[in-house]
């Protein structure tokens, strides 16, 4: 697999003031009807930065990164995604940001399977005018393609998602994440269904398209083998005091 | 896009969508279908006759004399005497007439006796006229002229010599028959699409000529026989007539002559504007209408119902789906949105396909019902009815989207983006 060239370096969708990807302060949160899943007196993931984000079931993860992509609505404290403190926003504003600057990538089952995998990766230039003006007037399917290539898929572009390996599904997700170079990229334990050998080539990949982007990658998992590749770590049980979960 | 989502995602579930598409298209087609047949049998009906102010007959029903006179059904129970005929053929007021000589028949067809007036100024659907497909209106006494259908059904060619028979009974043996007076095919009519096609039609002198040697209506004694041979126009009169139509010279006077009638003093007669009978006889028919139109209602109901089951029972198996979109962006309403439409499509698509399964199965059934039934549906574009009826339909199937479109917003504001399997 091609790594990106580091000549093709261009700045992320947004950038924040004073540098902060994510800054968390005094975040509490709690569902309708449950006890306090969340209590975070300060998180911060600076711009351009690879984290890892690490922590057992019950540590509220799933809850964080509902908040910080704006799916879950901050009611106490200060979110600030990218300069955008997200507590302010209604819910569709929160859903345009997504869209605009936040990539997502799921365990597995990331694709939408009516869609061809071209089509599963331009599915966010659909869905965001941002996205595809970002893309500086080039035609998403040509962008498509071209991500496609980095991410060893340029033969399946016309395929049924259905067809793929999970290692390329998950390579496909990356690429839809990618598209139209948002400045945060969120993935949650993307590499769980991999097996080793590709569990290290798919994060070359990650690595190699968020540092052509000056993406700043919020990477979720339990697999702690995989730390020492990234530059920071966080558990997250050290920074939520409402965390449950047992270690 | 969410329009483009909606179908490739419908397309992505083909037999489910097929099924419904065709339950959809199957209850828009009967609705629309029942719609044609009823407004088509009630244009039929109301076209069979047209530029005929009054019909005449001995009293009776109304409805009684406009079904034996125009649609050739039951018999008459008074005859109108040729002096009282006479009398309004010439009355001032009176543009035209047609006499009836109802009675007889011809393998089950009826015969009429009239005269040339009904080839000159019998109208039906507005102004149109009967016509010859061949040969020419009766000239002597022995002349029959065919209706389409009789024509066609009987293989009678032009020239063809054919018996008639006393009543609307097939007499056999010349019993009560008219064995010994055959009549000539002189003429057959273009079709009309109305009663005229199931009649065969002779002059009030071929009528009378049958029945000549006749003693108070039985058939003659052997040895009274008259020949045919021996009848002539003038040794012939003309006694009396079943029926006959009327135009005033004014509109206006068809009211004041539908009063001369009635108050006739000579002998009983009535008159009926054939509109205004028209339309009671079509009130009385009305309610099979009606039923047949809740049937089709209740039918597109259930379609839809299936509808809305098919959209429902998928959304638990796309809750992965819609944390997807959710994760690319799309928000909530979107979601929402993006399920109206596929009920929206389902219904419009299936709507469509309905319009075209009527009007493939009507140009298909046509000639198929105009040969078995002798009932001739005009295919007409659709009519403001079936807009209203399609507007209806497709502002419900969106409505009805709303349904699941409520229930995976919750299921996305219950799942945001954790994916349940």
């Amino acid at each position: 697999m091609k790594p990106a060239e580091p000549a093709t370096l261009q700045a992320p969708s947004r950038m924040a003031p004073d540098g902060a990807a994510i800054d968390i302060r005094d975040l509490q949160f709690a569902y309708r009807t449950g006890p306090r899943v969340l209590d975070i007196s300060a998180f911060r993931v600076t711009q351009g930065e690879h984290a890892f984000l690490f922590g057992p079931s019950g540590s509220g993860k799933t809850t964080l990164l509902g908040l910080i992509s704006g799916v879950l609505e901050a009611r106490q404290g200060s979110l600030n995604v990218l300069g955008q403190n997200l507590a302010t926003l209604s819910p569709a504003a929160r859903d345009r940001f997504r869209s605009a600057h936040i990539g997502y990538i799921f365990q597995m089952f990331n694709l939408i399977a009516y869609l061809s995998v071209e089509e599963n990766i331009m599915l966010p230039c659909q869905v965001s005018s941002e996205r595809r003006e970002r893309l500086g007037g080039a035609d998403p399917r040509g962008e498509a393609r071209r991500l496609a290539e980095h991410l060893d898929l340029g033969p399946y572009l016309r395929r049924n998602v259905l067809e793929l390996s999970v290692g390329q599904q998950q390579r496909v997700a990356a690429a839809r994440a990618m598209i139209g170079r948002p400045a945060l990229l969120i993935a949650d334990e993307p590499t769980s269904a991999l097996d080793y050998d590709h569990r290290g080539q798919f994060l070359d990949l990650l690595f190699a398209q968020c540092n052509a982007a000056g993406t700043t990658l919020l990477f979720v998992s339990h697999d702690q083998t995989l730390m020492p590749r990234f530059e920071r770590q966080i558990a997250l049980r050290e920074v939520n005091a409402a965390a449950t979960g047992v270690t | 896009m969410l329009l483009h989502l909606a179908w490739k995602s419908l397309l992505n579930r083909k037999l489910t969508t097929l099924l419904t598409l065709a339950s959809i298209a199957c209850s828009v087609g009967l609705l629309l279908a029942v719609e044609q047949v009823r407004t088509g049998a009630r244009d039929a009906f109301a076209n069979t006759i047209s530029g005929t102010d009054l019909i005449v007959g001995g009293r009776s029903g109304s409805i009684n004399l406009l079904l034996y006179s125009v649609f050739r059904i039951g018999n008459a129970t008074n005859n109108v005497s040729y002096e009282a005929y006479q009398h309004f053929a010439n009355h001032r007021a009176v543009e035209w007439t047609i006499p009836y000589s109802l009675g007889d028949s011809h393998k089950g067809y009826r015969v009429v006796g009239t005269t040339s007036a009904f080839y000159e100024h019998y109208r039906y659907y507005g102004d149109r006229k009967v016509l010859f497909a061949s040969g020419a209106p009766t000239e002597g006494i022995f002349d029959v002229v065919l209706g389409s259908d009789a024509a066609r059904v009987l293989g009678y060619k032009m020239g063809d010599k054919i018996t008639l028979s006393h009543g609307m009974t097939e007499a056999v043996g010349g019993a009560a028959g008219h064995d010994d007076k055959p009549f000539t095919v002189t003429g057959i009519l273009a079709k009309t699409g109305t009663p005229i096609d199931r009649s065969l039609y002779i002059s009030l002198y071929g009528m009378e000529a049958i029945h000549v040697d006749w003693q108070e209506g039985a058939p003659p004694m052997i040895g009274e026989e008259i020949a045919a041979s021996e009848i002539s126009k003038d040794r012939l009169e003309i006694h009396n007539v079943t029926a006959f139509l009327l135009r005033a010279k004014r509109r206006i006077d068809s009211l004041r002559l539908q009063r001369e009638v009635n108050t006739y003093a000579a002998e009983p007669l009535m008159a009926i504007l054939p509109g205004v009978t028209l339309a009671e006889l079509w009130n009385i028919v009305g309610y099979a209408e009606d039923a047949l139109r809740i049937v089709s209602v209740l039918v597109v109901i259930v379609g839809f119902l299936g509808m809305l089951v098919a959209i429902y029972t998928t959304l638990e198996e796309r809750r992965r789906e819609m944390a997807i979109l959710r994760a690319v962006g799309v928000g909530q309403a979107k979601i929402a949105t993006l399920l109206i439409m596929e009920s929206g499509l389902l219904t419009v698509v299936g709507s469509l396909l309905g319009i075209s399964l009527v009007y493939g199965a009507a140009f298909a059934a046509q000639p198929l019902i105009e040969q078995h039934f002798g009932l001739y549906l005009p295919i007409r574009a659709l009519g403001q009815v079936e807009y209203l009826y399609l507007i209806c339909l497709w502002l419900a199937g969106f409505a009805l989207g709303v349904v699941p479109a409520w229930k995976a917003y919750r299921n996305s504001l219950a799942d945001g983006l954790s994916i349940r399997l």
